[in-house]
């Protein structure tokens, strides 16, 4: 073996990002907890930072969605409950408005789930779709009744649509390995 | 999935599909809290949320700052001219402060300059088009608490809603759940100002006398803010179906995309702050309606 491959890796190396294993369902729920608050952080904070209305993209929903699939069913709700209050507690949204909307996404997947085959792109993609119209139809009802309808101009629709479209595109990018036709049966036993 | 665990999962979605009903029962208020555990996630991410602020502006000056190097000079010039002009018209404006300390104290005001004030730097906002929230950079440990006004140079901005340990998101006035108790300068009348995305609605009755580029200022009866802070100009006046009253479509002088530091009033009376904690703001509104009869 070789001086250079008996030096350390540095902690930013790509092969230790790797090792990390970011994404929806890491097998740990710790490791799930931190990277659920990393994606609100990305959405409540990052996100904002650009300063352009239009620029609302929905990086939570598809997470969580995969995480109700993937994970059991305690744990998923462990996380949506997390990703709900976390996003609430960073702006004036109606408290409980997002945990209602993700707790019944949640258990609805968690029911239907065994009942789907995941390796295929219409399940993933039905799943985002309806989603992400779910939680903003939500929040328009919740809109309607406070306010009215003056609350709905064009760029609040177009901030929608692009949520949606977001949600559905990011949500498949990160659903992409359970595609393939050798790819695991992501819902658990 | 078991048999038993089945049944649970079923009762939990049931459970799960009843929820709107207590949602929409309740008073639909944001989160209040000032409690660590209630803020736990915020206080885990407030450290990067405050080195991304902190970076992103070093990085944004940088570059603002090397843009601007070439236009200095003839700013200099500019400035120092308009300085001269400012400081002979800042004399006339000492005399005038006296003037009106003098006519306060003759009227008994509470002065404003009196009381304490917090000077806290915006680090974030929300751009959630009917939600929008700012978190400042100042919490309890800076003796910011619930309930607090928080304004800028040019009026209102809002109300501290939440209190981290060293932040704070700000209730904006322009959110629908967002009350405050209002004078027209001009004539006097007194009304409720109520958020609505990005402008203000007062509903008023029809006779009251009211024109397009009215000022809006704060009454100082309760809300904790002091009276006469300028809240924003009158831009449409529309009469309602019902022929009594009239909305009022109000433009806050504060901009608020552009806020980049704000002024936390330490006006707090703790006897109106427990009244609102628990009976809502609602509670201010329904006051004022029942002193108008």
């Amino acid at each position: 073996m070789s001086l250079i491959d008996d030096k350390p890796l540095s902690w930013w190396s790509p092969k230790n990002f790797k090792d990390l294993n970011f994404g929806p369902n890491s097998g740990s729920l710790t490791k799930d907890i931190i990277f659920i608050l990393v994606v609100c952080f990305i959405q409540s904070v990052i996100f904002p930072t650009f300063d352009l209305n239009l620029l609302s993209i929905d990086i939570v929903t598809p997470w969580i969605m995969i995480t109700a699939v993937r994970q059991n069913a305690a744990k998923a709700t462990i996380i949506g409950f997390i990703a709900a209050i976390t996003l609430e507690m960073h702006s004036t949204i109606p408290a409980g408005l997002y945990l209602i909307a993700y707790w019944i996404a949640i258990n609805i997947i968690i029911q239907i789930r065994s009942a789907l085959s995941w390796r295929h792109l219409v399940p993933w993609f039905v799943t985002y779709f309806v989603a992400t119209v779910w939680l903003q139809m939500f929040v328009s009802f919740v809109l309607f009744l406070s306010r009215g309808p003056e609350t709905f101009t064009l760029l609040f629709w177009l901030q929608n649509i692009l949520k949606v479209a977001s949600g559905v595109a990011i949500g498949l990018y990160f659903s992409r390995e359970w595609l393939s036709i050798d790819g695991e049966e992501p819902v658990p036993k | 999935m078991n048999q038993r665990s089945r049944v649970l999962w079923r009762t939990v979605l049931i459970c799960s599909l009843l929820s709107p009903f207590v949602f929409f029962a309740s008073s639909m208020k944001p989160w209040k809290s000032s409690s660590t555990l209630g803020l736990l996630f915020q206080e885990i991410l407030y450290p990067f949320e405050f080195l991304w602020d902190a970076t992103t502006e070093t990085i944004g000056n940088s570059i603002s700052h090397y843009i601007s190097l070439s236009e200095t000079a003839k700013e200099n010039t500019r400035l120092t001219s308009q300085l001269t002009i400012l400081e002979t018209k800042l004399l006339d404006y000492d005399e005038k402060l006296q003037e009106i300390s003098r006519l306060r104290k003759l009227l008994g005001f509470v002065q404003l300059r009196g009381k304490r004030h917090i000077v806290a730097e915006v680090i974030g906002a929300t751009n959630n088009l009917p939600f929008r929230s700012i978190r400042i950079n100042k919490g309890e440990w800076d003796d910011v608490r619930v309930g607090m006004p928080v304004v800028t140079a040019n009026g209102v901005v809002g109300r501290i809603i939440r209190t981290g340990k060293k932040f704070s998101d700000i209730h904006m006035l322009i959110d629908s759940n967002f009350n405050l108790d209002i004078l027209l300068q001009r004539t006097r009348v007194r009304g409720v100002l109520k958020g609505f995305g990005d402008h203000s609605v007062i509903t008023l009755n029809r006779r009251a006398e009211i024109k397009i580029g009215d000022t809006i200022i704060t009454s100082g009866i309760i809300g904790g803010f002091p009276k006469g802070l300028p809240v924003g100009r009158v831009v449409k006046i529309s009469y309602e179906s019902d022929h009594i009253s009239q909305s009022v479509k109000v433009e806050p002088w504060v901009q608020f995309d552009r806020i980049e530091e704000v002024v936390i009033l330490d006006t707090h009376d703790p006897e109106i702050q427990k009244i609102i904690e628990s009976a809502g703001n609602e509670w201010i509104s329904d006051q004022v309606d029942r002193e108008k009869g």
